[in-house]
């Protein structure tokens, strides 16, 4: 319980203390208030060194200092709770991302996973849709139109872009055979040897030819649209550009958050950004090895260290060298979500659903029958 | 069971968290009762008419949730059912996919 408990705190504090200033400094630079392309804006500023990492905490503050425009006490529970919701239901999902694989450190198992149901990615997408929840009631709970209006338009669109993720994940599922956040990162802990492929086409492999050749066995290698699909599909679900119209439509006025301002509006704000890092968690998790190592599976790895260190040293070393490939791919995945979507132009809110029943949707399920029927072709093997 | 335990030791600090970060507003910000009103003040709610189409498209997303529901058990036994269940699935799901692109085509989100 207690190394339960301090792996809790330790996600909560990567989340905290790493993954949040880094997005919030990836979104200033992106708008032009950082860096060397820095804007002519009131709100831009010049901040070096230490001062970039700290600006999202002093920013936090500064908008924890304001008063609330409503009188909270006064209000309906919906008002007062809505907005905490979505980033409750945000940091709960960070239970079900595994940073790491199964380990015996010290004779001990340890799983890198807060919880590790056979649920568990299954339960993001419910918790997303409990987020979506909170954001409703938000814009229900409000005094103005435009957060009426906001708050119905930006649920509508995460729902819409909920049931696109989901379809998404279809064959994904299909090929795994398990939603065990675990046993999805252990089954792409591989290569898929050139020589299997070249035998499945029927060409002729020489008996010297090495398995090892080949590629690693992640989902994007396996099932390229699906990634494409999923990315699409978040950036729906967080309202991130071009997506963004729901929360920066001229006739909202800033949507749901227009009447938002302290505690409500930074737990609101920062909800977005959490569920950006979940589902980059996701798509690192389903599409990018986990954890793992490209060419290089958890058994050679610990194979490799065992005879100079020892088999407790050597799994502690591959376990901290599995935490950093899953954080740098992370980090990759955050990057790309926050930087490539902005030459296109922006989508208004019925276009983003249009977009979901249109494309995204029927070209999930059909990735999943087809995806299904090669399956079954290759006798029951999807790789 | 127990490897549903962390998601609640995840949502009891995420409340705790929460809590802490509603404590420090508390502490910073004006009491409700000394708060200054904004320069502009809330402008009261109007009656606003959300159109029919509007209702058409969130029950063509509850159809589309449902079936997709329904499929996801589907994907993790889909390689043990085979092509029967292959055919099955297609045969629920078409319908369904094909009234939601219909739908789609004649607009019911615009």
């Amino acid at each position: 319980m207690i190394g339960l408990l301090f792996g809790a705190v330790l996600v909560l504090a990567f989340v905290v203390a790493v993954a949040l200033p880094l997005l919030l400094w990836l979104d200033a630079r992106q708008r032009g208030l950082v860096g060397d392309a820095r804007v002519e804006s009131p709100t831009a500023r010049d901040d070096t060194g230490l001062l970039v990492y700290l600006r999202p905490f002093v920013d936090s503050l500064r908008e924890l200092s304001r008063p609330d425009p409503i009188d909270l006490e006064a209000a309906p529970i919906a008002a007062r709770l809505a907005p905490v919701i979505s980033l409750f239901a945000a940091l709960g999902a960070f239970a079900l991302i595994p940073f790491g694989g199964r380990y015996a450190i010290l004779s001990e198992p340890i799983t890198l996973v807060v919880a590790d149901p056979d649920w568990g990615v299954l339960g993001i997408v419910v918790a997303m849709a409990i987020a979506g929840l909170g954001v409703s009631l938000t814009g229900i709970a409000g005094v103005r139109t435009e957060s009426l209006r906001g708050g119905v338009r930006a649920a509508t669109q995460g729902t819409a872009g909920v049931l696109a993720l989901t379809t998404s994940l279809l064959p994904m599922w299909v090929i795994y055979e398990t939603m065990q956040p675990s046993a999805i990162g252990v089954w792409q802990d591989g290569v898929i040897p050139l020589s299997r492929l070249l035998e499945q086409a029927g060409v002729a492999v020489p008996e010297w030819w090495p398995d090892a050749v080949g590629f690693p066995a992640w989902g994007v290698f396996l099932n390229p649209l699906a990634l494409v699909l999923f990315v699409t599909a978040s950036l729906i679900v967080v309202g991130r550009s071009p997506f963004d119209a729901a929360f920066s439509q001229r006739d909202l006025d800033g949507g749901v958050l227009c009447e938002l301002s302290g505690f409500r509006r930074l737990t609101m704000l920062l909800a977005g950004h959490v569920w950006t890092i979940v589902l980059a968690g996701v798509a690192t998790l389903a599409f990018l090895g986990g954890w793992s190592i490209p060419w290089l599976s958890q058994s050679t790895l610990v194979g490799v260290i065992e005879p100079c260190f020892g088999s407790g040293f050597a799994e502690l070393l591959c376990a901290l060298a599995h935490v950093g490939s899953f954080v740098v791919k992370l980090g990759l995945v955050v990057f790309a979500m926050s930087s490539i979507p902005w030459p296109f132009p922006p989508l208004r809110a019925d276009q983003v659903i249009d977009l979901c029943f249109r494309l995204l949707i029927p070209l999930g399920l059909l990735d999943a029958w087809l995806t299904t029927a090669v399956a079954i072709a290759l006798g029951g093997d999807a790789t | 069971m127990t490897e549903s335990v962390g998601v609640l030791v995840m949502l009891a600090l995420a409340a705790l968290l929460i809590g802490g970060i509603g404590w420090i507003h508390r502490k910073l910000s004006p009491r409700p009762a000394a708060a200054t009103p904004e320069p502009s003040d809330p402008v009261p709610r109007t009656v606003t008419r959300i159109p029919l189409r509007f209702g058409v498209a969130v029950l063509l997303m509850l159809v589309i949730a449902t079936a997709i529901v329904v499929l996801i058990p589907w994907t993790i036994a889909a390689r043990e059912l085979g092509g029967a269940g292959l055919l099955a699935s297609a045969l629920f799901a078409a319908p369904v996919l094909g009234g939601l692109l219909h739908a789609a085509s004649r607009g019911p989100v615009e």
